[in-house]
């Protein structure tokens, strides 16, 4: 028998049957919409290639007749080649078609490719049947009854538990192999097996061959059940988390969670990887804050699905608030973002948590030296019509110092936690609604040693305690009006309470309660344009109290009284933000060009003072010049509210306007089709109205604390190199060049307290078989600015020493900081359960990294901070599934 | 105010400077020329008093020559000023030695007009209060004054350019028409391994030893004041001393028994918190550990502005 050649299209044709003219019609018209949503589908760049061609049986009726056919069927192949489905579009009959799909179940295909990486596709393909090359008949036989089944099982995925349809399972019987398959159940059988010993084995692409021996018994039917273990459990996480909202944001750089969790130094925390992209300047040790192109890590916004948090760290930088699980995408925006943001004249991080929820109930426990989690996710309901995912966490730190401090130490007590718990309806319709609970609570707490302590009150009476907490209710509401409208509500409730109590000198609390509402309409009336109305409005009411004894009553008078300070205030602050976009896709080609105008209103109304109003103009395109190269620009004006606005005590800093920046940038993307992409974007940022501390302050209750004659300047050139995670090996090299400036009002330009003029960071990672994984992270960073002192002024009623710059202010620098980290990884799949173990080392190579300078009593000798040495950090992660 | 986004640099400082462990120059050191303590005399004058100033100075092996300033008109508070070097020069080149009276009183009176208020050796420095200088306060404000920063330069005579050598300090003046004005404390005896040790009297140590000193201020010496706090209300306050040790040789270790509190280092009964705690002055010295001269100095400040000093000699055998 000749194989036809098998022919690979991209557009799925529909069985031609005979029916009513009205049916026809409605068939056609339903062709018609599919095409167009195919049409829709971006390019395959890699067609599936046949590896392994099965011949199918020649129909015994067939070969008598002398009759030849072709069966076109229908594959559907899954990101990994493999066949998921089989469906007959033009039958041949005479056995045929059933011959045809037999042989098509246990075909192998390379997978397809489009831009993004390896997808599923479904192709049309002929199986013929020949006379020619027909062994000789036969005798004819008394067709021998069937057997009964004597031997069957399940086969089911090693730790998922998850039943394997569609298996190619085989054994040998008198020297001759007798092939079955799995249904979807997972359920196999073998008819008429000899009794005796006999080897079966399982094998499918992506699979651990497998091959198991089991006792047929005579009279019995023999039962077993077969476990394969897949060759890469993470495979499936590397492509389809991508954010694939249609903004044509500039420098918007998403990434995928199973490479972040594979980057050495970020404990498998995907927030952390930021700082391995281009754009994010690195943060003091252990801080990691956010400092986005040369912004103050205050000036950048993080947010949870759209939800603004105060911060997205826990204490000591090394954990984000919300469980890795949980997490579906961080999109990275370090500037040039649309209207959707605001509040923000640095950039946006924004952490979008999963929609996705397993059939199968699954429960994780994650523990490394810092904390350990339990997180869950699962359908329930009839018809599991609903997916859920809790997680809750907490740190031990503070039992684990304990015994390594001295005796007469103070104790030191940093603790975090952190939970969520998520729902959401997964029912077909135009409604689809979910409910978020998160939240965090860190504390640090200093106590006295028992020796010199007042009373017995071990929470620190005596001692520093620093809390702060944050808790969010989202809920989110999409509704598909109609086939070119839609709807999103996001409602927001929570509060952000901040403590700090120093013994009996200071006691301040905030609480800060948060409304939110976050709400777009938008109309798509065909592929052309688009326009999206939208509000991002959050109102909170603040209530903070100060009290605190010994506090001098001025600021300039060392010797001034000292005297007990008590203030509280309370007030609403609003910020309504609407905001306007209209894209426009003028071309054909939907996609290759798109321009992006936008205006949002920023708004600062704050109770007992002038609003504050400014409109953000934005501009954004995104031109595929030539295949895989696209060219992105864009500026646009960015605004916040000062900080600083509402730290007034008494009737201070009132006059205050929104801080503004306008940024604009210029790049190009290059993507080597799905081999890898590189990506170069030139930023300049000018700023200005920084609020900067009043030089000309003599009386802290009546005269402004902060004036806005600051002002910033950034610019420089982003640089991203990346291998796409389309098999074992992923990375990016990527490298930021850039200046940041900054002058409070006295025409002193200086640079920024984070300008580091170069950053470059170099990931690889490499996926062995049997899931052993290792990763190295080198990063190069020029060293921080300092101002060099070396000259004091001693003031002798306090007895302290004001430096005097002996220089221009930030006009020395650090030495440079390198770092080389690792990481390794190995998955075992057990029956019910996948472990995880890793091993993350934190500068291997053992630099003596300056993180600061510090000075003795008279600044005339400084001391350089080096970083901590080696950090290994070992843990686990199990997943079980139900 | 402290900004929640700043939390997470909280936990790594801390372990940062508790970790740094490279050895500078102490403060307690006296190794290069220093001034540790500036006496005005009345401590806390009113307007049209003039005021004669005292600094106690150290200075390894030179003679020190120290220039008094102040800021002019409009400036007059403010801590950013430099004397008129040609001015200064001319003074200090001056042989104040073979001037009368009435010659120190014109020369003295022509440095106040660019700011000078002595120079030392020669011209001991005066301040004469201006009268009007409360007139911009509210009359309930007058009790409180304010206060003027008076500086001072000291440098050896013959200078090498080191960096530290000279030493720039700033001495605010309380001036008020407070009806209990300080008065500088003063600290005749000093507690040696408990035994009091007076004025006149050196100590004989021995090398590499370790001596519990502590400042007893005699009855007294610390004032009872009023204050009107910012409730309207008139307290009546007592001063809270402050202590500082200086040495030529050998350590000095306040916190060799761990943080200083209340009632002495041998009271476990109930003393101060690590943030709140009195200042009885109670340190550790460690003797060199060869046998010289030199020289141990208690500055006490009594936190208005007043300051008093002990200086005692000790042998090391």
């Amino acid at each position: 028998m000749h194989l036809l050649p098998p022919l690979a299209l991209l557009l799925l044709a529909l069985p031609a049957l005979s029916w009513s003219a009205d049916e026809a019609a409605a068939e056609e018209l339903a062709a018609e919409e599919l095409a167009a949503e195919v049409e829709e589908l971006p390019p395959l760049v890699v067609n599936p290639e046949l590896v392994t061609f099965v011949d199918a049986p020649y129909p015994p009726a067939a070969v008598d007749a002398g009759i030849e056919g072709v069966v076109l069927l229908l594959i559907e192949l899954d990101e990994l080649g493999a066949v998921t489905a089989v469906e007959i579009l033009e039958s041949a009959g005479h056995g045929f078609d059933e011959a045809a799909e037999q042989a098509a179940w246990q075909l192998v295909f390379t997978p397809a490719q489009d831009e993004q990486g390896p997808v599923p596709v479904a192709l049309e393909f002929e199986y013929g049947f020949t006379l020619d090359s027909l062994p000789p008949p036969l005798e004819p036989d008394t067709p021998a009854p069937p057997l009964p089944v004597n031997l069957e099982g399940t086969v089911l995925e090693a730790g998922t538990r998850i039943p394997l349809e569609g298996i190619a399972l085989w054994i040998l019987v008198d020297g001759e192999r007798v092939d079955t398959r799995s249904d979807v159940t997972g359920h196999w059988a073998f008819h008429g097996v000899p009794d005796g010993e006999i080897e079966v084995h399982a094998t499918w692409p992506g699979y651990e061959e497998l091959a198991e021996k089991v006792e047929v018994v005579p009279g019995e039917v023999t039962e077993l059940r077969l476990w394969m273990t897949n060759r890469d459990y993470d495979g499936g996480e590397m492509v389809g988390l991508y954010y694939r909202d249609r903004e044509p944001d500039i420098t918007r750089r998403t990434i995928s969670i199973a490479e972040v969790r594979r980057v050495p130094g970020t404990f498998g925390d995907p927030v952390r990887v930021i700082q391995s992209l281009p754009g994010a300047a690195r943060s003091s040790f252990g801080s990691s804050q956010l400092i986005l192109r040369g912004a103050n890590p205050e000036d950048s916004n993080v947010y949870i699905d759209g939800v603004e948090v105060p911060i997205i760290f826990h204490m000591g930088g090394y954990r984000s608030v919300i469980n890795p699980a949980l997490i579906a995408s961080v999109d990275y925006l370090p500037g040039g973002y649309g209207v959707r943001y605001g509040r923000s004249i640095g950039g946006v991080v924004d952490v979008q948590t999963s929609d996705e929820y397993p059939e199968r109930r699954t429960a994780t426990w994650h523990t490394d030296v810092l904390d350990s989690s339990l997180y869950t996710t699962g359908r329930v309901g009839k018809e599991q019509q609903l997916g859920f995912a809790a997680g809750i966490r907490r740190s031990y730190l503070d039992v684990l110092m304990q015994p390594f401090l001295p005796d007469d130490a103070p104790t030191i007590k940093p603790r975090w936690f952190d939970y969520q718990v998520k729902g959401q309806t997964l029912t077909k319709g135009p409604n689809d609604f979910s409910l978020l609970f998160f939240g965090f609570h860190d504390l640090m707490l200093i106590q006295n040693p028992d020796d010199f302590s007042v009373g017995t009150d071990e929470e620190g009476t005596d001692g520093l305690a620093f809390a702060y907490q944050t808790h969010r209710m989202v809920g989110t509401w999409r509704r598909e009006i109609s086939p070119t409208l839609d709807l999103f509500v996001r409602p927001v409730f929570g509060w952000d309470d901040t403590a700090l109590d120093m013994a009996t000198m200071v006691s301040m609390k905030i609480r800060s309660t948060q409304l939110g509402l976050r709400s777009e309409l938008r109309w798509r009336p065909n592929e052309a344009w688009q326009v999206t109305g939208g509000v991002d409005a959050s109102s909170s009411r603040f209530d903070m109290s100060v009290d605190m004894s010994g506090f001098a009553m001025s600021m300039d008078d060392p010797l001034a009284e000292e005297d007990d300070f008590s203030s509280s205030d309370n007030g609403w602050s609003h910020a309504p933000d609407p905001y306007l976009d209209l894209q426009l896709r003028p071309l054909e080609e939907p996609e290759a060009l798109v321009f992006d105008l936008g205006v949002r209103l920023e708004t600062s109304i704050v109770s007992g003072m002038d609003p504050l109003l400014g409109l953000d103009p934005r501009f954004a395109m995104r031109w595929e010049l030539v295949p895989g190269g696209t060219l992105r620009a864009g500026t646009g004006l960015y605004q916040q509210h000062p900080e600083q606005r509402v730290m007034a005590f008494g009737g201070g800093n009132t006059a205050l306007p929104l801080e503004r920046a306008w940024s604009s940038e210029l790049g190009w993307l290059q993507r080597f089709g799905t081999a890898g992409s590189a990506d170069i974007t030139g930023f300049y940022k000018e700023i200005d109205r920084l609020g900067v501390f009043n030089p000309d302050l003599q009386d802290f209750f009546t005269d402004d604390l902060y004036v806005p004659d600051g002002a910033g300047r950034v610019y420089g050139l982003e640089m991203l190199l990346r291998k796409e995670p389309t098999g074992p090996l992923f990375g990016w090299i990527s490298y930021t060049l850039s200046r940041s400036l900054r002058e409070d009002g006295d025409g002193e330009w200086y640079r920024f307290d984070y300008d580091q003029t170069h950053i470059l960071t170099g990931i690889a990672g490499y996926g062995f078989p049997w899931d052993f994984d290792v990763s190295t992270r080198l990063q190069y960073v020029t060293g921080n600015p300092y101002t060099p002192y070396d000259d004091a002024v001693f003031n002798v009623d306090t007895g302290s020493y004001t430096a005097v710059e002996s220089a221009a202010r930030n006009s020395a620098r650090m030495g440079a900081y390198f770092s080389a980290d690792l990481r390794v990884s190995k998955m075992w799949a057990f029956k019910r359960y996948t472990l995880e173990m890793f091993f993350d080392i934190l500068n291997v190579v053992h630099a003596q990294n300056p993180e600061m300078i510090i000075y003795n009593y008279d600044y005339s000798e400084s001391t350089i901070v080096q970083g901590l040495p080696i950090i290994p950090s070992l843990g686990f992660e199990a997943e079980f599934t139900f | 105010m402290l900004s929640i986004r700043q939390a997470p640099l909280f936990v790594p400082l801390l372990v940062l400077l508790a970790c740094s462990l490279e050895k500078t120059a102490q403060e307690w050191e006296l190794d290069r020329t220093r001034v540790l303590a500036i006496r005005a005399t009345p401590a806390e004058p009113r307007p049209g008093d003039s005021v004669s100033f005292e600094a106690l100075t150290y200075s390894p092996d030179a003679t020190l020559a120290v220039a008094w300033y102040m800021c002019l008109g409009l400036d007059m508070f403010s801590t950013d000023c430099q004397p008129d070097e040609a001015e200064l020069a001319e003074l200090q080149g001056l042989n104040w030695a073979s001037m009368d009276d009435e010659q120190l009183a014109a020369q003295r009176a022509q440095a106040a007009t660019v700011g000078v208020l002595g120079v030392e050796p020669g011209l001991p420095p005066v301040f004469d209060i201006p009268i009007e200088l409360l007139y911009a306060l509210k009359s309930e404000e007058m009790s409180e004054g304010l206060s003027l920063p008076i500086h001072l330069r000291a440098e050896p005579f013959e200078t090498t350019g080191a960096a530290n050598e000279r030493e720039h300090v700033t001495k605010y003046l309380p001036i008020s028409l407070a009806e209990t004005p300080n008065h500088n404390p003063t600290l005749d005896i000093v507690s040696v391994n408990g035994r009091h040790y007076g004025s006149a009297k050196g100590l004989v140590a021995r090398a590499g030893e370790s001596y519990a000193l502590k400042p007893v201020p005699l009855e007294g010496v610390l004032e009872t004041y009023s204050f009107v706090n910012s409730a309207g209300e008139t307290e009546e306050r007592e001063e809270e001393p402050e202590y500082r040790w200086y040495t030529t040789s050998g350590e000095l270790d306040r916190w060799a028994d761990g943080p200083p509190h209340a009632g002495g280092s041998d009271d476990t009964g109930g003393g101060g918190s690590f943030f709140d705690w009195v200042d009885d002055g109670a340190t550790t010295w460690i003797a060199p550990g060869e046998a010289g001269d030199g020289t141990l100095i208690v500055v006490m400040l009594d936190g208005r502005g007043g300051m008093g000093w002990r200086e005692m000699s000790y042998t090391v055998e």
